[in-house]
């Protein structure tokens, strides 16, 4: 099917690499399926794009590749929601929000994206912890991305 | 908007699964506690309205700040 992008124009994706969102995004309830482009160049992160509205997009990542000590504990129900029953299905990722400058842009740790990567389900999930917030720097942590990309 | 009046060690029940107890009133502080099943999200508002307001932010990069990915 084809589709168009806010960053790469009309694309061609195939029906089965999209995920559904039955809950939206916060903020975009509305948006209930997405499909995951690469950059090419940047295996770090990738573009979560809406398949319904072109400038809805965001970029994500893996949190880990910028904090190896993120821990998150996300409770039984909540797994149950995107139908995951074993580890192998979930899969974590973190909303991005570009800046002008790289170095000043931030990563989303307070609501990362769990995805059923076996269903291709998805959903925003918001810690409740207290321990992490919407706006980590990504600045200094450049470098453990970069490391993270190689491996 | 439904509106009650409730005093210290009260309760209201919603749905008949949740159970919200009003357990202090302190100089306009009030302390709740809340019993309900796990699955039942419950989260301050503005913790809820901060991850909004992030998503919009997020979602509304330029080309140009895109474009900063692959600059190496």
């Amino acid at each position: 099917m084809k589709i168009l992008t806010k960053f790469f124009g009309e694309i061609e994706i195939e029906s089965e690499n999209t995920l559904a969102f039955p809950e939206g995004l916060l903020g975009f309830e509305e948006e209930k399926e997405f499909v995951v482009l690469p950059i090419e160049g940047n295996p770090v992160f990738k573009v979560l794009q809406s398949t319904n509205t072109e400038y809805v997009a965001f970029v994500i990542a893996d949190p880990w590749c910028f904090y190896k000590e993120y821990d998150i504990q996300v409770p039984d129900e909540s797994l149950k929601s995107i139908e995951v029953q074993n580890r192998e299905e979930l899969s974590v990722a973190s909303i991005v929000t570009l800046a002008d400058r790289l170095e000043d842009s931030t990563v989303n740790l307070l609501a990362p994206i769990l995805v059923n990567t076996e269903k291709n389900l998805g959903k925003q999930f918001v810690l409740s912890d207290g321990a992490y917030h919407t706006k980590h720097k990504l600045g200094s942590l450049q470098a453990q991305g970069d490391q993270c990309a190689d491996s | 908007v439904l509106i009650l009046n409730r005093k210290v060690g009260e309760s209201i029940v919603i749905d008949d699964k949740v159970e919200v107890t009003i357990l202090e009133s302190v100089d306009g502080k009030i302390k709740l506690g809340i019993e309900a099943p796990k699955e039942v999200v419950i989260l301050r508002k503005e913790v809820y309205e901060e991850v909004k307001a992030e998503n919009t932010v997020a979602s509304d990069i330029s080309m140009e700040q895109f474009n900063n990915l692959n600059k190496k």
